[in-house]
This record gives C-alpha cells, structure tokens and sequence, in this order.
C-alpha cells in the first residue's frame, strides 16, 4: 500500500526537460506510436503510469486530483486502483500527502489491500487506511494466510508497527483461525 | 468517511473546488472558442511563431509555434486575442533559456490575453520528470493549471521510496 500511494507524489518533480527517458515517453504519448507503444516506452522507462478519466493539475495551488477509474500502474511493482485521488504540494511541488478514496485496491507480488480511503503523509512516513461508511473494513494481507482488517489500520514506511482499530486478524486462513481483537 | 480524512478534505471542498469550477468554465469558454474559430480558419498561414510572454531581458518566456495558424483579432472587443492552431508545440522557457515544460497538440485554441488554451484533440505536456497526456485539455500558463477531461494520463519517472506495500 504505502509504496503505491507514495509513488503518486512522482508527480511532484519539477525540473528542466532534459531527460531521454521524458522524450521518448512524450514521443510516444503524441500518438506516434500506438497506445500499446506508450505504455511500452513508459514501462522500458520504469515509470509510474496514472490514468484517469479526468485529471486536473492545479500546480498554483499545489493540489492535483484525478478523477473516475483511477489506476496507478507501477508494473509488477504494484498496481492501485481508486475512484479518486488526491495529491497535495506544498514549497517547490514537495508532495506533503496523498489521498485515495472510494474503492481502493492495491496489490503487488505478495500483498494485498482494500480500504474505503486512505491517506499518506510524507514526512511523517505514516499510512491510514479507513474502512467505509457502511461499514465495510479496511483489510491488509501480507501473504496467503495472514490478514488484518479493521476500522482503521496505520502503518509506518520505517517501522514494523501496525495500529488497528475495530480490529480482527487471521493467522493461517487456511485452518480457519480467527482472532478478533 | 473518517472525521480526519473529511477535515482533510475540506480545503479541497471549500476552496479549491470553487477554483477548480472557475476554471472549469473557463475551460468551456475556450472550447467554444476553439469551435468557432476552427470553423472561421479559412486562410491559416504556415509556419508560425508567436511569442505571448517576455521575461525581463526581453527574451521569449512563452511561444507557440505552429504549422498552421490563424489569429483571430476584434479592434472592437479588446478580449478577443485569439490564436487557432494545428500541429502545436507550446514552450515555456527559463530566463537561463532552458526549456521548462512543452505542450505539444494536434490542434487548439490559445488566449493570449489570459495565456491559457483548449486543445481539442490529443495533447501532451512533459513537465521535468512527468508527461500528461489526454483529450480535450485546458491549460493555463498563468494560472499553472491543466485539466484533461478524458483519456488522462500521466507517466512519471521511477522512484524508489521502499517500505514495501
């Protein structure tokens, strides 16, 4: 979860256009190569891909939201998915937090979340995902086996601490062991 | 949603949101005005420079160049200084002459008096690290504002921030 919200603040770095890697992306994104070719050019790049219906960069303001089947695509890095998502600069377009609501799933190689919203802060290095309205929990799996939900769970990117609220974890899924907190 | 998370969020709803709106219908004044002056470009001229901002040293800040354009000019309406043009590249540059960011569209329309544009078609701006694509795009130079109404995407450099999922 944490690397994929974090990676959105790639949208922060400002800079002079100087790098290979932006031409042949750009050379790409301007329709001289196929959408397929694009994604290609981006992914031989190692870039973070976002898409969205529609997206607004307000860089005055330092906020940018994207809007309406939101995908954050990092390869096999990780993958999210959201209804929206917000990004917030502050100084010289240094991200402070992103947030991610409605719907948000997030995967890699080994782990699994889901969460009404959740939000990142970068300096404090610290992850808050909430479960909804309805009800519905945050969860977060680290394997096969192992799994926690709860109103709230908080995580730190430094740290192996994991603050839940309304908690209920399983350990070993398979043999049905079910702790609830 | 969290008590915390709304809090957050209400310095987008309360004021950002009414920017954002703002713009918005900037936005669709624009593309209106695209629509018509698309209509109206009978006699494009080829091969187009044109500066819209200076800095200090009275180097170019801000230019369009274009393979086609055609300004659209009204003695009698001081707001009309428009700009309709196809195969687009937009540069902003630095006082050192670096470049900083490009736009580069199939067509659009730029108002020069408050240097902001609709592109109706595919636009693309690199930005540094990031490169914004989509279709049917404002943006403005003044305001530092681009929004995409579909097809957006953004493809953004590699970072490595670790810490796992």
């Amino acid at each position: 979860m944490t690397a994929a919200v974090v990676m959105l603040a790639v949208l922060l770095l400002r800079g002079p256009v100087d790098d290979a890697a932006a031409g042949a992306v750009a050379v790409a994104a301007r329709g001289e190569e196929s959408v397929g070719g694009l994604a290609a050019a981006a992914a031989k790049a190692k870039w973070a891909r976002i898409t969205s219906v529609r997206a607004d960069f307000d860089r005055n303001e330092g906020v940018a939201l994207f809007e309406g089947s939101v995908t954050v695509d990092y390869g096999d890095a990780y993958k999210m998915c959201a209804d929206k998502v917000y990004v917030f600069f502050k100084g010289s377009n240094e991200f402070d937090r992103v947030v991610a609501t409605g719907g948000v799933a997030v995967t890699n190689e080994t782990r699994t979340g889901s969460c009404d919203s959740v939000i990142f802060r970068r300096r404090e290095g610290e992850v808050e995902m909430y479960g909804g309205d309805n009800g519905a929990l945050a969860r977060l799996s680290n394997s096969e086996t192992d799994e926690v939900t709860g109103r709230r769970i908080k995580f730190w990117l430094d740290a192996e601490q994991v603050e839940v609220s309304g908690a209920e974890v399983k350990i070993g899924r398979e043999k049905g062991k079910a702790v609830s907190l | 949603m969290n008590v915390l998370l709304a809090a957050l969020l209400a310095f987008v709803s309360a004021e950002w949101s009414g920017r954002r709106e703002m713009l918005t219908r900037e936005a669709e004044r624009l593309q209106i005005a695209y629509t018509n002056c698309a209509a109206q470009a009978t006699e494009p001229a080829e091969g187009v420079v044109v500066p819209v901002e200076v800095n200090q040293d009275g180097s170019v800040k801000l230019s369009i160049e274009a393979k086609k354009a055609q300004l659209f000019l009204d003695r009698n309406d001081k707001n009309k200084n428009l700009v309709w043009a196809e195969g687009v590249v937009i540069r902003k540059t630095g006082p050192d002459g670096a470049e900083m960011s490009r736009i580069e569209a199939d067509s659009c329309v730029f108002d020069r008096n408050t240097k902001s544009g609709w592109a109706d078609g595919t636009l693309t701006m690199t930005h540094g690290g990031t490169v914004f694509t989509g279709h049917g795009v404002y943006f403005s130079s003044m305001e530092d504002y681009v929004m995409s109404f579909s097809g957006s995407s953004i493809y953004s450099k590699d970072l490595k921030f670790g810490g796992g999922l």
